[in-house]
């Protein structure tokens, strides 16, 4: 069986996907924004984390802004600002599209975006303010944690009602399975961390292990997956050929779901805990390449004889670079179970580079692609400047590249040193800080991307695009004509 | 059939199945621990901290300290961590049972802070380093915390907790620094982290 979310032969589908597309516009438009509100607030406290980290006595005297502080803010507006507004996003322009059903229930939506704004804003003030709970990723205080929980439940009861409504004659699209999945499982994982770790903490012995299952999960079954679903609509829809193999798509889905709840204690290799549990991680880390190989080796048969148009396409060219950004982020995963390179290397900056690799390489990468998409199709008009979609590409592309360079270097370097008992904290201070500079150097790269795209879509908010018909390429390329915004 | 309960059984399974797995049979395996009681001595271990110590858990929350530093000592053959001086002896999950929070930390920007308490015990040296680490090591990244301190005229007589600092770091001439009750709490907590103690399945090693 081959689907594909398929071109209509007829004006009368068009029509109807033009009125799809329509009603997402409100929500959908709302997202984006407060993702892009959000993405420049991460920047700014990106910016200034990594500063803090060669010159400490940065802004150093105003407990607001010590490191510790704008750490977790940095975090937590880069992954539930703009990582997970974005997603709202594009779940619900996909779930739409996807659902062949116009959308309902919209002011539930509008509603559930205004409550995770206000919540995770008081969040990060809180957290700014010194009621950090100090656990990785579940900083929030208690009160903005409930809040976000309540809003998601709109988000979720919202995308059921939707799924529910959908079209049944026609077959059930990969993605639709990915979205769908992310959907249950972020509220299962974050909720069943917050109340063991928070509500009503478990002893001190364990909370390591829940902590380091939820900081892992929180990006495997939530970002991934909605990642992984755009990558799946938009490959085919810009190349305009279905997806190479669906059933191997739906193995790629179903050994995903089956392995990823059992990530996460990988790098706790000689910590406090049982042997078993660090083991079956390891396990599963490694039995997690099935997935990512049959995604890939989907993702690149599809692609395979369009070349032209990654060059061309703004969408694809993000995606397509998100997407190989997955597999190489998956394969240092499984890397980094290895007993001899826990020894070495856990706990060093090579751990912060995986990190920024998913959120910056694969995940906000392919939400660029997919709101390079979107946009035109709910505003009406075209990107206004296929310069600035080059120059965002190139400056996020440069500064991942950099970032993960001096990471790597700087980690192995830290590594090597730490693991030697007579080289001194002061020597290993001192050997890391050219890479700290560095990271400084690529965090200003992905500013000026961030602060470009950002512009970008103001001017499109505006209406200040081009007339709408054609699409604005990179480069030029008559094949993909068709994914002009009024198709 | 209806193929949303399906993809629902599917979906909530495979996550269910990971979950029991990773989260709760570890819970039922080491998440209900007792203290260890030596029957030589009658000595039990860990140690309760003082309430002091259990208040300093949230400022050390606050401040992200965890970004900087871990509190896991591994085994000789896992790495550098008994060769540092870090600890006598590995760290097990029985040494974390008197935290309300636990911050095993995931990068060593720092050193391990585990038994911080045994290399520092001194009240006075803690804060100091707290007040502005450059005081103690110029060449230190750690962040200065010294909006946990006040600054105050020195009213009668100093007061015995002022801090000892000199040089560039000394408060102008007639003025003190002293801690505020979060640096205190902060301090005490540090004090506590001390895991020089024999357990069953992690005894000191002979000397
Ligand atoms: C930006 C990273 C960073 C943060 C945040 C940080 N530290 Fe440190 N810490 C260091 C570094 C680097 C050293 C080693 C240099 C030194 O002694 O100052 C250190 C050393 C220490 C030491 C001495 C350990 C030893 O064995 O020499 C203590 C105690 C300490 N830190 C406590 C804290 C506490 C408490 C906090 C939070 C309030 C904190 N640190 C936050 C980086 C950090």
């Amino acid at each position: 069986m081959s689907t594909t979310p398929s071109i209509p032969a007829d004006s009368e589908a068009t029509a109807e996907r033009i009125a799809i597309d329509h009603s997402t516009r409100g929500p959908v438009l709302i997202f984006f924004i407060s993702a892009v509100v959000w993405l420049l607030a991460a920047t700014f406290f990106g910016i200034i984390d990594s500063f803090k980290q060669h010159n400490p006595e940065f802004l150093g005297h105003v407990s607001w802004l010590t490191y510790g502080r704008i750490h977790a803010a940095y975090l937590n507006a880069l992954t539930l600002g703009w990582g997970t507004t974005g997603s709202f996003g594009v779940i619900i322009w996909l779930l739409a599209r996807l659902d062949h059903a116009r959308l309902r229930i919209r002011s539930v939506l509008v509603l559930s975006c205004w409550l995770w704004n206000i919540g995770l804003g008081l969040g990060i003030l809180g957290v700014l303010g010194g009621l950090s709970t100090g656990i990785e990723f579940l900083e929030l205080p208690g009160f903005a944690a409930v809040i976000l929980f309540v809003s998601y439940s709109l988000m979720a009861v919202w995308g059921v009602v939707n799924f529910a409504a959908r079209d049944v004659r026609r077959p059930l699209f990969i993605s639709q399975l990915y979205l769908l999945a992310a959907l249950f499982w972020f509220p299962w994982a974050y909720g069943s961390a917050q109340f063991l770790l928070h509500f009503s903490p478990v002893q001190g012995s364990i909370q390591g292990i829940v902590a380091s299952w939820y900081a892992h999960n929180f990006l495997t079954l939530w970002f991934t997956p909605i990642g992984l679903a755009a990558a799946y609509y938009f490959i085919p829809k810009v190349t305009g050929k279905p997806i190479y193999s669906y059933s191997l798509a739906n193995i790629g889905f179903w050994t995903f779901a089956l392995f990823v709840g059992w990530n996460g204690a990988y790098y706790l290799t000689g910590g406090p805990y049982p042997v078993w549990v660090v083991t079956a991680s390891i396990v599963a880390a490694v039995l997690m390449l099935i997935p990512v190989s049959v995604v890939a080796i989907n993702h690149h048969m599809t692609v395979k004889g369009s070349f032209a148009l990654v060059h061309s396409s703004p969408t694809l060219r993000f995606v397509v670079f998100g997407a190989i950004a997955y597999t190489v982020a998956s394969v240092q995963e499984a890397l980094m179970g290895f007993r001899t390179y826990g020894k070495f290397f856990d706990y060093t900056l090579i751990s912060v580079a995986h990190v920024h690799l998913v959120i910056y390489g694969f995940f906000s990468m392919i939400l660029f692609g997919a709101i390079y998409y979107i946009m035109p199709r709910l505003i009406g008009c075209e990107w206004r400047s296929a310069m600035l979609i080059r120059l965002h590409f190139a400056a996020s592309f440069f500064g991942i590249l950099l970032m993960m360079a001096v990471l790597h270097v700087g980690g192995v370097r830290q590594g090597i040193d730490l693991s030697d008992a007579t080289v001194t904290f002061e020597q290993v201070t001192a050997h890391a800080m050219f890479c700290l500079t560095g990271r400084t150097a690529a965090m200003m790269l992905l500013t000026l991307a961030n602060f470009v795209f950002a512009y970008h879509f103001v001017l499109m908010l505006l209406h200040l695009g081009l007339p709408a018909g054609k699409p604005t390429l990179l480069s030029e390329s008559p094949a993909v004509e068709k994914e002009a915004a009024t198709l | 059939m209806n193929r949303l309960s399906v993809l629902f059984v599917g979906i909530f399974t495979s996550f269910l199945i990971g979950w029991i797995a990773m989260v709760r049979v570890p819970l039922g395996q080491i998440g209900r621990l007792q203290p260890d009681v030596n029957e030589e001595t009658g000595d039990i271990f860990p140690p309760t901290p003082s309430g002091l110590a259990i208040a300093g858990e949230k400022v050390y929350a606050a401040n992200g300290c965890v970004y900087c530093h871990t509190q896991i000592v591994r085994p000789e053959e896992e790495g550098s961590d008994i060769a540092r001086k870090w600890g006598d002896r590995r760290t097990v999950a029985r040494d974390y049972i008197r935290q309300t929070i636990t911050f095993p930390g995931t990068q060593r920007i720092g050193p391990d802070l585990t038994n911080v308490g045994v290399r520092y015990n001194d009240a006075k040296w803690q804060h100091q380093h707290l007040y502005n680490p450059r005081s103690i090591n110029a060449w230190s990244r750690m962040p200065s915390f010294d909006y946990l301190y006040v600054t105050r005229k020195i009213v009668g007589q100093k007061s015995d907790e002022a801090l000892d600092l000199k040089g560039e770091f000394a408060p102008p001439a007639g003025y003190e620094v002293v801690p505020t009750t979060e640096a205190r709490e902060l301090v005490a907590y540090l004090l506590s982290l001390n895991r020089n103690y024999p357990l069953k399945e992690a005894p000191l090693p002979e000397k």
